[in-house]
């Protein structure tokens, strides 16, 4: 603690007359073009990609055609679903190819309505490892730069947004808004754990700056919106 | 008004064709122009080699030789800048508050006094303009490309205003020449690259003059024109807007 | 060895320096595109400026109230003087964890304190998992940019590197290839770690929450999968409230990258269920750069990198010539508060030409603080006597104006008349690649003197 307080007292000593904050101007309605098609232009540049779908009931069909061919292992969180997708969370078997049976696709259909009921024992390390996709909620999509909020809070375990291959993101349209200001806005009050902003897929560019996907986590990330 | 006119020590030894296109041009907009003798220096080659205590004297020196004048006009933005922005070591007397407030670049004193007409140049070549950095970005001479603001040049708008000419865009509008001072010879390898950097930007544009606001950076510029034998050739812009009659 | 030298070394291979100049221009033409698309651009530097401001004139404040409120999130807050603190405390929290195998992401603070090289001392693995890092830790070198660690290398380079340290095949520099086999190799790494060190980019005092930013999310692979997290961060990471960080994070990948924001931006108030939270508040001379009038706006950085993309000095001469862990314009106004004999050549690799302040989020006044700095390397250190001698005499000269043309006129007079091997010799650097300009017979004055007087 000896540091502690040397360190105070030499800001004490050290620090600058009071300056005032300067408080965070408005910043709205300064976007020239419509809140979704910016959102979209953004996360496009970002190497993610957008989709539409007019009821949320659509999501299961969406993720089939899209993933089925690929995805063995899929991990569902903070959905509630009734009609389209289950909502246990690893809705993989426990076997893995070759050691019992093969599963080609394992996105569920059963029509369970609780969310994340995957007991915490099956989102072991290895299984988590070997996700294909993870399909989440979104709560905010800021249009000026693509991001999706995405709270800790509906995560089993936090790492699953980061660890798999693929990153579906389920978000109504009405959840857009213009800037980080006001997600902010919206965020204040929250007492997240952790939460994070997510635009696009994992990436990097630190050879020569050629751009590489899924540099550790998601090599795609989609968001699906939902007009309702 | 009375303009005293400031020629920085190396314009008036090794440019002093600038020099009299500067005091030629003041002339012929109808001031009266005084150049006092015991001018030398705005002491900044000193202090931006961190010797500014060196430098108090001539700077105070130089404060007193303009105490009477009404502006103090320069074709240099640098030394300009320099007399604005660095002048706090000195006791700000009188005279040096007065130095500072009232020192003009050239273009931005011609641009402040848009009733006084320049009489029409003529100067037909492809004509590069290098912004230099203390008159761009230090006295606000033109817009830079760093800052999200619309674009706007105080020596863009004099040389446009001249007949035959073209000013030409280069694909780097405000990159530094690489003069620097006595960088250009403590960092000689990086001083030059950036010079021929420079230097080539200008040629694959097709410029065929290179102009600006400051000789320090044109010299550089000219050093590596000179040695490498490329078609190119410096112009104080005072030099360009003096044209009448003439061919430069 | 000083900047001018390694500059040197750096721009004599001719290939590599100009790509490294034309790639980082590229991203500050990147960024400038962003930050068009923002309206209100200026208004967000100087809003996160006044914000900065305000924050180190109440430091003592924020950081007691970022203390309280982690304390209350359950996370473990540590203070650490100066940078062996810091590495001690680390090491002691590892110790305790009986922890063999780390994983890191990004952070200049570790890098500042030297944190690798001491718990490799302590025999505990420490593993960079940005790729750019990671490629620089393999070749046993430091990062020469902040944000682009490696953006020195060149891709054949990095395919040769992974043959020898990661058994790869030749690939001619595919980047694609390269980058899929470094996330094997950091796949592994990540699941064996026993904690994770990490930077912090923001730290809110309001909520005691920290922010950290990444493209490959390798800080949260890092964080979410081992038991044990540590942030470390210096103490002017801090901003007053949640709503600040909209500021911020507007600012900083624009200005970094060109890009919106990253791919990932977590938001650390409680540790996982069942893992622990520690974050290291680092000293290290910044109250000592708080009370220097003239630099403590140096303390506002956010580690964006923009100065490093502009600056026409650093893009030519490589982040390795300043030969200080932060490179480029902001690393010469912060080195020489550090260590101001060894960094002294710093506030002179810069023609002061300002764009490193104009492009700067947090609108630092850089090269202002470069030419003061000079003034303080010359008062303070012991520099070239001969240099020192020469600037005095020539202030004393420029006092007389007679004295001062007379010698001019000699020069002049000189310069038309010496042999030039005599002018061009090794002694007179301008010459090496320049000419040097013409030397008239009449100067403006004297030729004033003869017409208009």
């Amino acid at each position: 603690m000896a540091s502690r307080d040397d360190i105070l007292k030499a800001v004490r000593q050290n620090k600058p007359e009071p300056v005032p904050h300067p408080g965070i101007p408005d910043f709205t309605h300064r976007m020239a073009e419509p809140l979704i098609e910016r959102f979209v232009e953004e996360i496009e540049k970002a190497g993610g990609s957008v989709a539409n779908l007019q009821h949320r009931n659509d999501l299961r069909s969406e993720l089939m055609d899209r993933y089925q061919p690929s995805v063995t292992w899929s991990a569902v969180q903070g959905l509630s679903l009734p009609d389209a997708l289950s909502d246990s969370a690893l809705s993989a078997p426990d076997t893995r190819p070759g050691e019992g049976h093969t599963v080609k696709n394992t996105l569920p259909d059963s029509d369970h309505s609780v969310e994340n009921t995957t007991p915490d024992s099956v989102l072991t390390v290895e299984r988590m490892e070997k996700l294909d996709l993870v399909v989440l909620k979104g709560d905010i999509g800021v249009a000026e730069n693509g991001a999706v909020w995405v709270s800790g809070e509906i995560l089993q375990r936090r790492v699953l947004p980061f660890i798999s291959l693929n990153l579906a993101i389920l978000l109504p349209a009405s959840a857009i808004v213009e800037n980080l200001h006001i997600a902010y806005e919206k965020l204040q009050e929250s007492t997240h754990s952790f939460g994070t902003f997510i635009c696009g897929p994992s990436k990097t560019a630190d050879i020569e700056q050629s751009l590489v996907m899924g540099a550790h986590g998601p090599a795609t990330a989609t968001v699906y919106l939902i007009e309702e | 008004m009375i303009v005293g006119l400031f020629i920085p020590c190396y314009i008036d030894q090794f440019y002093p064709r600038a020099a009299r296109a500067t005091l030629e041009l003041l002339e012929s907009t109808g001031v009266e122009v005084v150049v006092p003798t015991d001018q030398t220096c705005c002491g900044q080659p000193l202090a931006n080699s961190g010797y500014e205590p060196d430098a108090v004297a001539v700077m105070e020196q130089l404060a007193d030789t303009f105490a009477g004048v009404d502006h103090i006009v320069s074709p240099s933005g640098s030394c300009i800048h320099h007399i604005r922005h660095h002048y706090d070591i000195l006791e700000q007397s009188p005279a040096v508050r007065h130095l500072r407030e009232k020192s003009l670049e050239l273009c931005q004193f011609l641009s402040r006094h848009p009733e006084m007409n320049l009489p029409p140049a003529h100067f037909p070549f492809r004509t590069g303009l290098h912004q230099s950095c203390h008159g761009q970005r230090g006295l606000r001479l033109a817009s830079s490309s760093e800052r999200m603001e619309p674009a706007w040049s105080v020596v863009g708008d004099l040389l446009k205003k001249v007949e035959g000419l073209e000013l030409v865009s280069l694909n780097r509008e405000d990159e530094c020449c690489g003069f620097g001072g006595t960088f250009a010879v403590t960092e000689e390898a990086v001083s030059v690259r950036m010079g021929k950097d420079r230097v080539a930007d200008h040629l694959q544009n097709d410029v065929e003059v290179i102009t600006g606001t400051d000789l320090s950076c044109l010299m550089h510029l000219e050093g590596i024109i000179r040695r490498d034998g490329l078609p190119l050739r410096v112009l104080h812009v005072a030099e360009i807007l003096n044209t009448t009659g003439e061919q430069s | 060895m000083s900047h001018p030298e390694q500059a040197e070394q750096f721009l004599a291979n001719e290939a590599r320096s100009r790509w490294h100049d034309e790639t980082l221009w590229q991203v500050r033409a990147k960024r400038d595109r962003a930050a068009g698309r923002v309206p209100e651009w200026e208004e967000l530097r100087e809003t996160a400026s006044a914000i900065k401001s305000h924050t180190l004139s109440r430091l003592d404040h924020y950081l007691v109230q970022f203390e309280k409120q982690t304390r209350q999130n359950g996370v473990t807050i540590h203070w650490a003087s100066n940078a062996e603190e810091h590495n001690r405390i680390v090491h002691s929290i590892l110790e305790k964890h009986a922890v063999r195998k780390v994983v890191k992401s990004k952070s200049m603070l570790t890098e500042e304190c030297g944190l690798n090289g001491w718990l490799e001392t302590h025999d505990i693995e420490t593993v960079d998992t940005d790729l750019g890092e990671r490629i620089v830790q393999l070749a046993k070198e430091r990062p020469s940019h902040i944000v682009m660690p490696a953006i020195h290398k060149k891709r054949e380079e990095i395919d040769e590197l992974f043959q020898r340290t990661l058994h790869t095949r030749p690939s001619g520099g595919d980047a694609v290839y390269l980058t899929r086999e470094a996330r094997r190799h950091l796949r592994q790494k990540f699941l064996e770690a026993e904690a994770a060190i990490t930077g912090v980019n923001f730290a809110v005092a309001e909520t005691g929450e920290i922010v950290v930013c990444t493209n490959e999310g390798n800080a949260d692979m890092g964080v979410h999968l081992a038991p044990v997290h540590i942030a470390c961060m210096g103490i002017e990471k801090l901003i007053p409230r949640r709503a600040d960080l909209g500021i911020f994070l507007r600012l900083l990948a624009r200005s970094a990258t060109g890009q919106s924001i990253t791919s990932y931006s977590s938001h650390f108030r409680k540790p996982e269920k069942g893992r622990e939270l520690h974050i290291v508040l680092v000293d290290n001379g910044r109250t000592r750069q708080l009370g220097r009038e003239k630099f403590r706006q140096s303390l506002a950085c956010i580690r964006c990198g923009a100065c490093m993309n502009t600056c026409p000095v650093y893009r030519r001469s490589g982040g390795h010539s300043y030969g200080s862990v932060i490179p480029g314009p902001i690393g010469a106004i912060l080195s020489p508060g550090m260590d101001l004999k060894k960094h002294a050549s710093l506030p002179f690799a810069s023609t002061l030409c300002g764009s490193c302040s104009d492009v700067c989020p947090v609108k630092i006044d850089i090269h202002e603080q470069l030419y003061q700095w000079r003034q303080i390397v010359i008062r303070d250190t012991a520099g070239d006597p001969a240099k020192s001698g020469a600037m005095g005499a020539a202030g004393q000269l420029m006092r007389r104006p007679r004295l001062f043309r007379l010698g001019g006129k000699v020069l002049r007079w000189l310069l038309r008349r010496l042999p030039r091997p005599f002018l061009y010799s090794r002694f007179n650097p301008w010459g090496k690649q320049r000419e040097l300009p013409d030397a008239p017979e009449e100067s403006f004055f004297e030729w004033y003197k003869r017409n208009r007087q």
